[in-house]
């Protein structure tokens, strides 16, 4: 009674695994996995860079200090956290990836004839790629940083690439075997309850690591370096546990003790939830529905997002301290340790990553559900508008009540400043609250229009979770940095790309109920928005990764702006062209009005600027260009200011997004705001208050003249001042 | 063959499984012989799946033992595996096949990828109703679709034991009767049945004999007359199943 062979059985498996990601490609399902690792590993190698050119001597440092000053243990602690942080998460299946793995879980797999050991070294093979994602974000810059206290160059960067995948294919043999041991003595119940609490130790270990991570780089820098790390790293929730490690300092075991108690309360509360709930939901959600036609028996909206709430909640109240200390822990540990913001992009790959768990875990195995709420909200009477709302309004609720959890650790903590933490959580409320609104109709957006394929939430379900992620990640990062206007204005701008996506969604909606005409034509604002964010990131990554390839400040903002607009140009060209506006102005008469307002204008604000701060300069880095610079770096910054930029900035804010608010809400007035808002928010850095008002004058301008040469003409002038006195003034 | 028409091939010894204090199996004892169409019946949570994975060898007994053919379930499953066509009562499928290149996979997990194996699959999808659905992604499917891919797939390699978990459940009654009648005609070829369902119709149309399942225990084994004698004599098998339920 022979088989197959094993090799037999492997090819099978790798041919039917490819075939499935060939198919996921073609009809754009499940491919969310595809999208996300190659932008990790952008990530990822930026941070390489990073590291090899500053970061490794902060490593470097640390472990010197550590290894000299009775820390080695403290780094040993690092490392195991690390470690059983992978093996936890990767056994409870938390890991984001959708790739291989149902191929793992469908029973008919197990019901086939192969070995055990067989069927574990297919896992190995095929599901190691799912926890990739954390163990190259967050395990290989820490190794890659130790590597190089002895090799250098690409020698490091090798040596670290092949730890990392030999400790993550490890990581998955353990998680493996863990999980058949258990699951041979364990159904049902018992079995969720393991990888509940798996799952949670798994985020808790993560948020430890995080805080851990950084703070022990600014350890480095308190004690090697000489310069002290600011004082808030003492209020980090972990610091206790560092003090511990060191033997330091008895007393913060307190602090320590409260913290662990408050989390061991929540999480005994949430499995006693999860114990008594009548469920059969695992760690994946609910996956697959428990009797047909419930949802069709008359349920009201409101009856079924409860139903959905419920059954994540217990899961939730678990992953909540933990996954919150990490979001805040990365943010505040990265400044204990550099003195400065976290680097924007590494910031945005870390929380990314974690929402992506997050989001994976709510949103993501409640796909299904939702692609049945979508039909049938609309049958009971509902709009489809109601249907996105509720759900962000679901999820809005849910999250303030991780943000709840998050802020208890802090309770215990010494605080900086008495209101730092109601404007960090109202900021967060907020940020939440329009992020979620965001994500509910992103996911709704992204439903493949085809009616007999409406199967694109999974790929929704990641974009999803970025379209929250990304600007939630920007918002956090400027809540502590800047200033209240600026994060106003930022919050008014995840609230028009909520809005935006809200109406494109409906109106996609609409279109896969009753298919008449191009379904794309009923998306306004969201395409404007979406190219201005494809400009803004490879901004942001030419800004990333100039400093580190050694271009120098300047440089990199002068490349940065010139991207910016080079890729800005020709989508708001292409875009500017889908909303003719009737001219009532003749050109010259356009241009002259223009060029007269501008030059007003300049006037005005410099007038103002002087009343209100006199004797102040130019206090923008692009001010600050302007003096520092000669030759071609010089000359590109005129040229761009007085040209590239306005054309640019005019052709979106004036040209596309302007007409495109205007078509979908009917008010010119409120397009002229919302446009000359986004310019505001952009402008934010430099000058925000001027900006708006010069958005709020071209906007007028576009409006009365139904010429976009009226306001490309004022701000021509407006910059060509600017230019002028500054560099008159050198 | 090695059996006879008499031998059994699906047997329970005191078959019993704890999941810490909850008692899902009790002292199982059952003997199955070829050709049988045997029905497990029973409430929610009464331990169809239970006993189900316990042949499978997907649990482990925490008493008593469990045989396919004279195989360990627990110890040798791969090779009871090899023997048994199994249908999950909730198919878990991947997603991004189309079903014909599921069966595909399957096939050649068990190296019987040949062109006869294809004419059964051919068959059985042609009665169910389903064979244009055979190209399509499983990830559109509906519930009952699932279902019938799982059903093709499980009878794919023409195995000796088939272990269905509620195999008509989901399907319209068209569909049910012509999955009743493949059932029939495989056991007529010497395949033994188990299936576990609580429709009682279904049960007493398609089953040689029934066991009834609560909490755990069989209350009582034997063709629907029997059963019925069981429960305190009782004239259908629904007032039966009532009456063993209740007393359970």
């Amino acid at each position: 009674m022979s088989g197959p062979t094993v090799a037999a059985q492997g090819r099978a498996l790798l041919r039917m695994s490819m075939q499935g990601v060939v198919n996921s490609l073609r009809h754009r399902q499940g491919a969310g996995a595809l999208v996300v690792f190659p932008l990790l590993l952008t990530v990822l190698l930026i941070e390489l860079a990073r590291f090899g050119a500053k970061g490794a001597e902060g490593v470097r440092r640390f472990l010197a200090v550590a290894s000299y000053d009775r820390g080695t243990h403290f780094v040993a602690l690092w490392l195991t956290v690390m470690a059983v942080a992978v093996v936890a998460l990767k056994y409870a299946r938390a890991i984001p990836g959708r790739g291989a793995r149902p191929l793992f879980d469908t029973i008919l797999f197990r019901a086939l004839p192969v070995s055990p050991v067989t069927r574990t070294l297919f896992e190995l093979l095929l599901g190691s790629t799912h926890a990739a994602g954390f163990v190259a974000l967050v395990f290989s810059p820490a190794l890659y940083g130790i590597i190089t206290l002895r090799f250098h160059g690409p020698r490091a960067v090798l040596i670290t690439v092949v730890i990392s995948v030999v400790f993550n294919e490890v990581a998955t043999l353990v998680a493996h075997a863990l999980h058949a041991l258990i699951s041979r003595y364990l159904g049902g119940r018992p079995l969720d309850i393991v990888r509940v609490v798996t799952a949670s130790v798994g985020f808790l270990l993560v948020g430890a690591f995080s805080t851990l991570g950084p703070i022990g780089v600014g350890f480095a820098r308190r004690i090697r370096v000489g310069r002290p790390a600011p004082g808030w790293s003492e209020s980090l929730p972990f610091w206790g546990l560092v003090r511990w490690a060191r033997f330091d300092d008895a007393r913060e075991l307190s602090d320590l003790a409260l913290w662990i108690a408050a989390l061991v309360l929540l999480s005994v509360a949430a499995l006693v939830w999860r114990v008594r709930a009548p469920t059969d939901i695992s760690m994946d959600g609910p996956s697959a529905p428990t009797g047909a036609g419930r949802w069709e028996s008359g349920l009201s909206g409101a009856r079924v997002e409860w139903r959905m709430l419920s059954r994540q909640a217990p899961y939730l109240v678990l992953a909540t301290p933990a996954f919150l200390v990490f979001f805040f822990a990365v943010v505040k540990g990265a400044r204990s340790a550099t003195g400065a913001d976290l680097p924007f992009v590494t910031l945005m790959g870390l929380i990314g990553w974690s929402l992506i768990v997050q989001g994976t875990a709510l949103t993501g195995a409640a796909s299904r559900r939702w692609r049945r709420v979508l039909w049938i909200l609309p049958t009971a009477g509902r709009d489809h508008r109601d249907a996105i709302r509720s759900l962000a309004k679901a999820h809005f609720a849910m999250t303030v009540g991780l943000s709840l959890g998050a802020a208890l650790p802090w309770w215990f903590s010494p605080r900086p400043l008495w209101w730092w933490y109601p404007r960090q959580f109202l900021g967060m409320v907020l940020v939440i609250a329009v992020g979620q609104w965001a994500q509910s109709a992103a996911l709704f957006l992204l439903i493949d229009p085809s009616p007999d394929r409406l199967t694109g939430l999974s790929v929704g379900g990641v974009f999803g979770v970025l379209v929250t992620a990304i600007p939630t990640v920007a918002l956090l990062v400027l809540l502590s940095a800047t200033g209240m206007p600026t994060w106003l204005s930022l919050v008014a701008l995840l609230a028009l790309l909520a809005w935006s996506l809200e109406s494109s969604a409906v109106a996609r909606l609409r279109w896969i109920r009753e298919p008449t005409g191009d379904p794309d034509a009923a998306l306004r604002v969201w395409p404007a928005l979406r190219s201005f964010g494809v400009a803004g990131l490879a901004q942001v990554v030419v800004a990333e990764t100039g400093e580190a390839v050694g271009l120098g400040a300047t440089r990199t903002l002068v490349l940065s702006l010139l991207v910016f607009s080079g890729v800005l140009l020709p989508l708001a060209w292409r875009g500017a062209k889908t909303h003719s506006v009737e001219a009532k102005w003749s050109l010259p008469r356009s241009v002259a009005t223009g060029a007269l307002v501008g030059a007003a204008n300049f006037a005005l604000v410099l007038g103002v600027a002087r009343l209100l701060r006199p004797g102040a300069g130019g206090g923008s880095p692009l001010a600050a260009a302007f003096t520092q610079t000669n030759g071609w770096v010089l000359a590109a910054i005129v040229v761009a200011s007085t040209t590239v930029i306005p054309l640019a900035e005019e052709l979106f804010f004036r040209g596309w997004l302007m007409p495109a608010v205007r078509r979908e809400v009917g008010d010119a007035r409120v397009a002229v705001a919302l446009s000359a808002a986004v310019f505001a928010m952009v402008h934010a850095g430099a000058a925000w208050a001027p900006a708006l008002w010069a958005g709020l004058i071209a906007g007028a301008l576009m409006q009365r003249s139904g010429r976009l040469a009226t306001s490309l003409a004022m701000h021509v002038t407006n910059n060509t001042l600017v230019v002028l006195a500054v560099l008159l003034g050198r | 063959m090695l059996h006879g028409p008499a031998d059994v091939v699906v047997e329970a010894r005191g078959l019993s499984k704890r999941f810490g204090d909850r008692v899902a199996l009790d002292g199982l004892d059952l003997q199955l012989p070829r050709g049988e169409i045997f029905g497990l019946l029973g409430p929610n949570g009464a331990g169809k799946s239970t006993t189900l994975n316990l042949f499978m060898g997907f649990l482990q007994p925490t008493a008593g033992t469990a045989r396919i053919a004279g195989l360990d379930c627990a110890r040798e499953s791969r090779a009871v595996m090899r023997l048994v066509g199994h249908l999950p009562e909730e198919p878990a499928l991947f997603e991004n096949l189309t079903g014909r290149e599921l069966v595909s996979f399957v096939l050649s997990m068990r190296g019987e990828d040949r062109p006869e194996r294809w004419s059964e699959v051919a068959v059985s999808a042609e009665r169910m109703g389903f064979t244009r659905e055979l190209d399509q992604l499983i990830a559109g499917y509906s519930m009952g679709m699932r279902k019938k891919l799982a059903l093709v797939t499980a009878l794919a390699h023409d195995p000796a034991v088939l272990l269905l978990d509620e195999p008509t459940n989901g399907l319209d009654p068209v569909v049910a009767r012509e999955v009743r009648s493949l059932l029939e005609e495989r056991a007529a070829r010497g395949v033994t049945v188990v299936l576990s369902t609580h429709l009682l119709d279904v049960a007493q149309r398609v089953c040689h004999r029934l066991g009834v399942i609560v909490k755990g225990r069989l209350r009582a084994v034997g063709d629907a007359g029997e059963v019925c004698a069981q429960a305190g004599g009782v004239a259908t098998l629904e007032e039966a199943f009532m009456a063993l339920t209740a007393a359970g």
